[in-house]
């Protein structure tokens, strides 16, 4: 597959990277189609942002080897590689006005300014700053000073655009609108986008495919849809989106793919999702709040008493959870379908399906994400 | 340079925008008259009134200025200062940026060690680095018992000192601390990712540091080479010790008038003309300074 006629556009081959004490990439692998636009998702100090800068050049691996189009980079200094980055805070040169930082690569290319001006003006035009050519970046506002950013890494045509937390300085509103100027780029141009961020919905809302990572290592790559129904470790489980988590021992297992798990003396059903699990193991059992029902008309596997302990309204649903024993559980439930009648204290059953649960071994436990 | 930002220009600081201000600022003002305005006022007084005899009359005369203007040797003086001040604080920019560059961003270890190394001398006694360099430049100098102990030479070369060289030389010496101070400031302040995105957008180290350290460093530059400017200019240590005829400067002649000529007047004029090119030097300097300064934010 190290051949020219690799399919993949970027390629990590057991990358690794160690600062002093830490290790900040250990051992990545990492495959990127053309025209993919992939994410590495973690929280900060996971190695995202290193991942990058080493495909990006900026700095070189300990280990392991770099691919672009099926050619070893990793030697190859990052001013004569064909891939741009969108800095976290935009790196936008002080002294340069608008039109002039958008220039910079080509400058450095030798291409003149007058052959410059229409690629210029197109990939200004691109991200909708026409009009702000002569402005410095300490007149722009923080979401324009992200689009010169963007023209001037785009400027060049990089068959890779790599993007650093581009979005992680702006508001709410703003992150909302540059997700889709982005998306729309990145569609548009087919460029392959390598896009690092702590943000989970963006991750899920943009990208064809997400790497997770956590503490260096990366624990799943997969589409959105994978990572969020199939989580690979507690570690995504925990990570992605909200999920319930109780601990247990297996009980029984029934069939090669259910196992049953005791939780403070209930059983329940989980799919037996390829993990090595035998007999009495201790294992997390995880389920998504919205796959827990309250008072389920159908009839469910797993269905256990449990008394409400706090109602939370959140707009369009209610966020509710059940206590059995010492466990909890929290259910998200549509608005419409919520019983307003019902009080904390009440007694009520909480279900779900056995295919809607996953467990993983305990040793996982320590990877996750504790949230307090 | 380039255009001013439309907001900063109309942008207007005021000082003083409440009545308490005033109070807070009276402090300040009696500390500007005492120390700097009035000793500038009393010096140009001076430089009008006019040596008679063993007196100073009080009638305010522009003969002073009108002598100094008259005898070309005043001129003369004058130009080469002003040729001198420009060659050491240009020699002190060329020695004290590599300095400045390496230990601001290729020296990990060691970094605030090697700054106040460079700094040091300022806390050694003046005179004693004066001296210093008479015993290096001197016939029997390091140089010259060097290079005649490699039997490169017979006789000391005699153009090492007593001359416009020696000052030159010297001045630099004094200078490239006060030079590199600035410098160092400038360049440790920029950020290390404008770098990375010059490497990014394909400059190689040449034009990263052409296109994107040099501009931004331009404030540090101009305040180096201001300092060193007006430290070189005034100076009259340097070129008494080293100087010889040759060499000798306009800071000589006012600290001879206020000396054994005892023309305090001529000595007040030829000062004031000598402070009002060091204002006027500050003055544009720090218009491109802040300038500069203003767009790196």
């Amino acid at each position: 597959m190290k051949d020219k006629e690799s399919k993949w556009q970027v390629e990590l081959v057991g990358v690794t990277k160690i600062y002093k004490d830490t290790i900040a990439v250990n051992n990545s692998n990492i495959k990127i189609k053309a025209g993919e636009f992939f994410s590495l998702l973690g929280p900060s100090g996971c190695g995202k942002t290193t991942t990058l800068r080493i495909i990006a050049g900026l700095e070189e691996p300990d280990e392991g080897k770099v691919f672009l189009e099926g050619r070893d980079v990793t030697n190859v200094p990052a001013h004569r590689r064909n891939v741009n980055t969108v800095f976290q805070d935009y790196a936008i040169f002080p002294h340069m006005s608008v039109y002039d930082n958008v220039y910079f690569p080509l400058k450095m290319r030798k291409i003149s300014k007058k052959e410059a001006d229409p690629r210029i003006k197109r990939v200004l035009k691109l991200v909708n700053l026409e009009g702000f050519e002569k402005r410095y970046s300490s007149q722009v506002s923080g979401g324009q000073r992200q689009r010169v950013a963007s023209a001037r890494a785009l400027v060049n045509e990089p068959r890779v655009l790599l993007l650093d937390e581009p979005l992680g300085a702006l508001d709410f509103k703003l992150r909302v609108s540059m997700q889709k100027v982005l998306k729309d780029i990145q569609r548009n141009l087919n460029i392959t986008f390598i896009y690092v961020t702590h943000d989970q919905t963006e991750a899920i809302t943009m990208s064809d495919r997400i790497a997770v990572m956590s503490q260096g290592l990366i624990h799943q790559i997969g589409t959105p849809d994978e990572i969020y129904n199939n989580p690979a470790t507690a570690f995504v489980a925990s990570f992605i989106g909200e999920m319930n988590f109780l601990e247990g021992l297996v009980a029984s297992i029934p069939s090669s793919d259910t196992v049953e798990v005791s939780v403070s003396n209930k059983n329940i059903l989980c799919k037996n999702s390829d993990q090595k699990i035998s007999l009495n193991d201790g294992v997390l059992v995880s389920i998504r709040p919205e796959k827990v029902h309250v008072n389920p008309l159908q009839s469910l596997k797993n269905v256990i008493e449990a008394e409400l302990s706090r109602i939370v309204f959140k707009g369009n649903n209610f966020e509710v959870t059940a206590k059995f024993d010492k466990c909890e559980v929290r259910s998200l439930v549509d608005y419409k379908v919520w019983d307003k009648s019902q009080k904390a204290g009440n007694r009520v059953k909480i279900g779900w399906n056995p295919e809607d649960v996953q467990v993983f071994p305990i040793s996982m436990k320590k990877d996750m994400i504790q949230y307090e | 340079m380039k255009e001013l930002p439309n907001n900063k220009r109309g942008k207007k600081r005021v000082l003083f925008d409440k009545p308490r201000s005033y109070i807070m600022g009276i402090p300040v003002i009696f500390w500007l008259l005492t120390i700097i305005i009035t000793p500038v006022i009393l010096m140009l007084i001076m430089s009008f009134r006019q040596k008679v005899g063993y007196d100073i009359s009080n009638i305010l005369t522009l003969s002073n200025y009108l002598e100094i203007l008259k005898k070309p040797s005043y001129v003369k003086i004058l130009l080469r200062s002003f040729r001198i001040a420009l060659i050491a604080s240009t020699l002190a920019i060329f020695a004290s940026y590599p300095l400045a560059y390496y230990i601001s961003r290729k020296i990990r270890k060691g970094r605030h060690l090697l700054f106040m190394l460079i700094i040091a001398p300022l806390w050694i006694s003046y005179l004693v680095r004066i001296i210093a360099w008479r015993a290096i430049l001197g016939n029997k100098g390091l140089i010259n018992s060097t290079l005649m102990a490699l039997g490169l030479i017979k006789e000391p070369l005699s153009f090492l000192l007593y001359n416009q060289f020696a000052v030159a030389i010297t001045l630099t010496y004094i200078a490239i601390p006060f030079v590199f101070i600035p410098l160092y400031t400038a360049l440790e302040k920029i950020p290390v990712n404008l770098i990375d995105a010059a490497r990014d957008l394909g400059a190689n180290e040449f034009h990263t540091f052409i296109n994107v350290i040099l501009p931004l460093c331009i404030p540090g530059l101009l305040t180096g080479f201001m300092l060193a400017f007006i430290i070189s200019l005034g100076d009259y240590i340097i070129p008494m010790q080293l100087g010889g005829t040759g060499g000798m400067m306009l800071g000589n002649i006012i600290w001879s008038q206020f000396g054994f000529a005892f023309n305090w007047p001529l000595g007040a004029a030829l000062g004031f003309v000598l402070f009002s090119i060091a204002a006027v030097i500050l003055a544009i300097t720090q218009k491109f300074g802040s300038r500069e300064g203003m767009l790196y934010e």
